[in-house]
């Protein structure tokens, strides 16, 4: 009996053993599970992307190790300071408060770190003394210095939607500049390189990102030609570029402060300000209030967002060729011969349908610039190699013409039934002059004035928008057989009674709203061509059968077989276009079992 | 030939060699591999056209007379449950309803940001055996009752099994089942690809009878075609990676997925290798074993002996080299007594001669005194 008792506790201390060993395993280098998740954990660390910064190192009898960096919970912070959060921590610079703490710029890691010690500790000290709830005091180093996977950071990053940018813009809170209309210049800016400060100009407002980069790289691969190329420092190593104003040229790239640097001190800076002066409630001056989803659900939306002014025109003669310097009279007409047709642009018609959803930077990347500015004919390093042809064409890019409108097709339920069925991967032919549609012949003479060019492009769209109003009645609807009756195949199940008008006039009827349609599918029988595909449009299409064998499938060329035909071409549009009934299992709804004689 | 010292440490030292030469490729064998038979068929398993309506396994159980189910085929509830094979279904399909966010993440990258209308949820799988191109229950029977066909089905032959199962330890996927319930003649059952049917010029069953064509029956290299081209033409419908293509050295059945493959049940961490590479470099060495373990304990043996019989020749020559000696020293004593003796012997006579002569001397000179 004594034995056995015996047992246990070793077996115990050695399964304990393990289990500690196991756990142990668990949370070495990685966030745990059960990590508190803040939208406003700041990571202080004065030697981040300090070079020389000391770092653990080996020493007689054991490593010297450095104290772990602190996540420092802001939103806790300015919640416990109450109303005179801002100035406990910050100091206030010309143009506003500093967002660093107690200092106007970084220092070398020991000053920087002294500064923490001194005035985080000495707060903490007046406040536990006046009897407040306070944080750690001096001793008790790894309160603050604790492992740095303890809390997650759990923040969404905030879009800056059009609907943000109108309530900006149309707030009596921001004023507008003395000499403008507009309140634009209280964000925007751009950076003179003669003046050596920053300006704003009107008309030529750029997304932040334009300089503002997110990472280093994305600065340098947008840098457009007549800027130079502009690079930026990460906001955790090196923040606030007040002395922007005072650098040569060649040291702009380093004085760019970050996107994430930037915006918060221009928004968080000015939201501050305004709060200070203003009863009525402001932007958000806590990190939760723009970084959690919960938050930005609250924010309010304006469905219906005017029309941003900056100089853009309603629409565009596209056509690279035409501002090329006129060629010698006699090659004139070849030089029209070689190019393609101008495209004439809609873009009061993309602005406002992108609107809802994105913003300018779909198509324009960073800047507002005009496509062939980067994208020349031939691809150039500003636009990242991308000829002008492929960034409109290119499938596979969101932001090419082809790419965004094929992209369209896929993620409306309404349009996918068609659109996701065939190959995505190659242009139908009609559809170029569907876009190039300017007659050559009519054209002035290169390069043509843009005055004129806005002319002739505005003139083709309102002849095309007159033209497709709407997909109007289809024509000839006595031509579209009403029922087709499908028993090529029947065996275990009997032939299917295909209800082909309704059909056609469903497709029709779900696509009527959309502008996309009415111009792609000027030609009413377009629409055969979603099941009736690969032949030309016509009341008499071939027969599935014609090019869909019989079953069970071959080896060949991976086409489907006449019966995986049928059922994935009726399934998969319902199942695309979200047409519920019938379920793709329930067999005998389209085609009845037939009973054994 | 007696087996000297000498010439079995050379055998030893050859062996070592020639043992030393293939390990050149160390850990998994890629010298070996077995990439299946040229052109033989296989099945593309279209995962986004599956609807989950059970045909293939109605077909399966139809064609392969597995007897009737416990509930119908047109039954599909059944689909609640996740199932695996069994010895009475070699296929199995399962529904997979993965979370919206991971074809966010892995299968809609580029261009498309947004998942294919329609892939959202369910998403159905069919299950059999995938007919690996090395295939790892082959590598593991040792009776070898496990054969890959040119048809490309691994066929099993029910009359060299022994029983012990260790195909269903050694299958990645976790297909060949066994007969619980026959005591006496169990036997291992799983898709055969069906065999016989393609000897008859016909595609398996499961695949004639799907009627989304979510199954396509072909040489393995044209559905790998098939396969990349549906890729290529509808980028955003599928993950860009070809299931079976390389998995465990490839398998016969490649699969296409809209959804990371992770999310329906299939395993993403096979490796590339066949079970084979991990096995045949252990198993290699089992014929030097048993080659050279009678060649070695026999020289071992041999060396002792020798050596005993050494030791006792040593031993004999010694205890002989000592009796000689102790003869030699005892006749060296023997004579030096005899020679004593004779000595004292001839003293004594000489003595008594002279004694003999003294007493016939006086004896004369006294009568003559």
């Amino acid at each position: 009996m004594g034995k056995k008792r015996r047992g246990f506790p070793i077996l115990g201390g050695v399964a304990s053993f393990f289990l500690i060993l196991g756990l142990f395993g668990l949370t070495q280098g990685k966030i745990p599970n059960d990590a508190e998740k803040r939208a406003d954990v700041i990571r202080i660390d004065v030697t981040a992307g300090v070079a020389d910064a000391p770092v653990d190192r080996p020493v007689r009898g054991g490593v010297e190790k450095q104290m772990p960096a602190v996540d420092f919970r802001h939103d806790q912070h300015t919640l416990a300071l109450g109303g005179d959060s801002c100035l406990s921590c910050h100091t206030a610079g010309d143009d506003g408060l500093v967002f660093l703490f107690k200092r106007a710029s970084v220092g070398d890691p020991e000053t920087d770190r002294e500064i923490y010690h001194a005035n985080c500790m000495a707060c903490h000290a007046e406040r536990s003394a006046a009897g407040n709830a306070s944080g750690p005091l001096s001793g008790n180093c790894r309160e603050c210095h604790s492992r740095t996977d303890q809390i997650a950071a759990d923040w969404v990053p905030l879009v800056f939607s059009a609907s943000l940018h109108y309530r900006h813009e149309s707030s009596e809170l921001i004023p507008p500049a003395a000499d403008s209309q507009t309140n634009c210049a209280a964000c925007h800016h751009q950076y003179d390189v003669e003046l050596r400060k920053t300006v704003y100009r009107q008309g030529e407002e750029d997304s932040c990102r334009y300089c503002h980069a997110v990472q280093p790289a994305e600065g340098g691969r947008l840098g457009r030609p007549d800027r130079p190329t502009l690079f930026t420092v990460p906001f955790s190593a090196r923040s606030r570029a007040d002395g922007a104003a005072a650098l040569a040229p060649d040291e702009i790239d380093e004085a760019i402060r970050s996107m994430s640097a930037a915006a918060h001190d221009a928004c968080v800076a000015c939201h501050q300000a305004l709060s200070a002066t203003q009863e009525r409630p402001t932007g958000p001056l806590d990190c939760a209030g723009c970084h959690t989803r919960q938050s930005q659900e609250k924010h309010r939306v304006v469905e219906e967002v005017p029309r941003m002014k900056r100089n853009q025109p309603d629409a565009v003669l596209m056509a690279s060729w035409l501002n090329a310097a006129a060629p010698a009279p006699e090659a004139v007409d070849a030089a029209i011969a070689a190019n393609p047709k101008p495209v004439p642009f809609d873009h009061l018609a993309h602005e406002l349908s992108v609107a809802q959803s994105a913003s300018c930077r779909d198509c324009h990347h960073n800047t507002l610039l005009a496509c062939a500015d980067c994208h020349t004919r031939a691809g150039a390093p500003q636009g990242d190699q991308f000829s002008l042809n492929q960034a409109m064409h290119d499938v596979g890019s969101a932001r090419s013409c082809i790419g965004c409108h094929q992209s369209q097709t896929l993620a409306r339920a309404d349009c996918a039934g068609c659109h996701a069925a065939g190959p995505r991967t190659t242009l139908q032919e009609r559809g170029c002059a569907t876009c190039h549609a300017v007659d050559k012949s009519a054209l002035p003479r290169t390069p043509m004035a843009a005055a004129e060019r806005v002319e002739v492009a505005a003139a083709t769209l309102s002849a095309r928008r007159s033209d497709r109003a709407s997909m109007g009645p289809l024509p000839d609807l006595e031509r579209i057989p009403d029922k087709v009756r499908i028993d090529v195949l029947k065996d275990q199940y009997d032939g299917v009674d295909m209800p082909h008008r309704k059909m056609v006039l469903e497709l029709a009827r779900r696509i009527e709203g959309s502008g996309l349609a009415r111009t792609f599918h000027a030609d009413p029988l377009t629409l055969c061509a979603g099941c009736h595909h690969n032949s030309p449009a016509d009341f008499n299409p071939p027969k599935c059968a014609s090019c869909h064998g019989a079953n069970p499938p071959g080896p060949g060329d991976g086409r489907p077989a006449l019966m995986g035909a049928y059922h994935n071409q009726c399934m998969g549009c319902h199942t695309r276009m979200e047409i519920a009934k019938p379920a793709a299992t329930a067999c005998s709804e389209c085609h009845p079992k037939r009973v054994e004689q | 030939m007696t087996i000297t010292r000498r010439r079995f440490m050379g055998w030893m030292g050859a062996a070592a060699v020639g043992s030393l030469v293939p390990g050149a490729a160390r850990g998994a064998r890629l010298d070996k591999q077995f990439s299946g038979h040229r052109d033989s068929p296989g099945v593309l398993h279209d995962i986004t056209r599956c609807i989950g309506c059970r045909r293939c396994e109605a077909a399966c159980n139809r064609v392969q007379e597995l007897g009737s189910p416990d509930r119908p085929f047109d039954d599909l509830t059944v689909l609640d449950q996740s199932r695996r094979t069994h010895h009475q279904a070699f296929t199995v399909v399962n529904r997979y309803a993965p979370a919206t966010a991971d074809m966010a993440t892995a299968g809609f990258r580029g261009g498309n940001t947004q998942p294919a209308v329609g892939q959202e949820a369910p998403v159905f799988v069919k299950t059999q055996c995938n007919h690996c191109l090395d295939p790892a229950c082959a590598s593991a029977c040792f009776v070898k009752a496990f054969k890959k066909k040119g048809t490309g089905a691994v066929v099993y032959d029910e009359s060299l099994c022994v029983g012990c199962r260790y195909c269903m330890i050694a299958c990645p996927f976790n297909i060949p089942t066994y007969e619980y319930d026959q005591p006496l003649t169990p036997r291992i059952r799983k898709c055969d690809l069906c065999h016989q049917r393609q000897l008859a010029g016909l595609p398996p069953g499961c695949v004639a009878d799907c009627p989304k064509e979510a199954l396509t029956f072909a040489p393995r290299n044209a559905l790998l075609d098939i396969a990349r081209r549906r890729i290529g033409e509808h980028p955003g419908r599928y993950i860009p990676h070809i299931y079976g293509e390389h998995e465990m050295g490839g398998t016969s059945w490649l699969y296409l997925s809209g959804v990371p493959f992770g999310a329906v049940g299939m395993n993403e961490r096979l490796g590339n290798l066949p079970a084979s590479a991990f096995t045949a470099n252990v198993l290699e060495t089992v014929p030097i074993i048993v080659g050279l373990w009678p060649v070695l304990l026999t020289g071992i043996y041999a060396i002792s002996r020798r050596k005993d019989a050494a030791a006792e020749q040593e031993r004999q020559a010694a205890v002989a080299a000592v009796a000689a000696e102790a003869e030699a020293r005892a006749r060296e004593q023997l004579a030096e007594l005899k020679k004593t003796h004779m000595a004292e012997k001839e003293a004594a006579a000489k003595k008594a001669v002279e004694k003999a002569l003294a007493e016939a001397a006086s004896k004369g000179a006294a009568p003559e005194a």
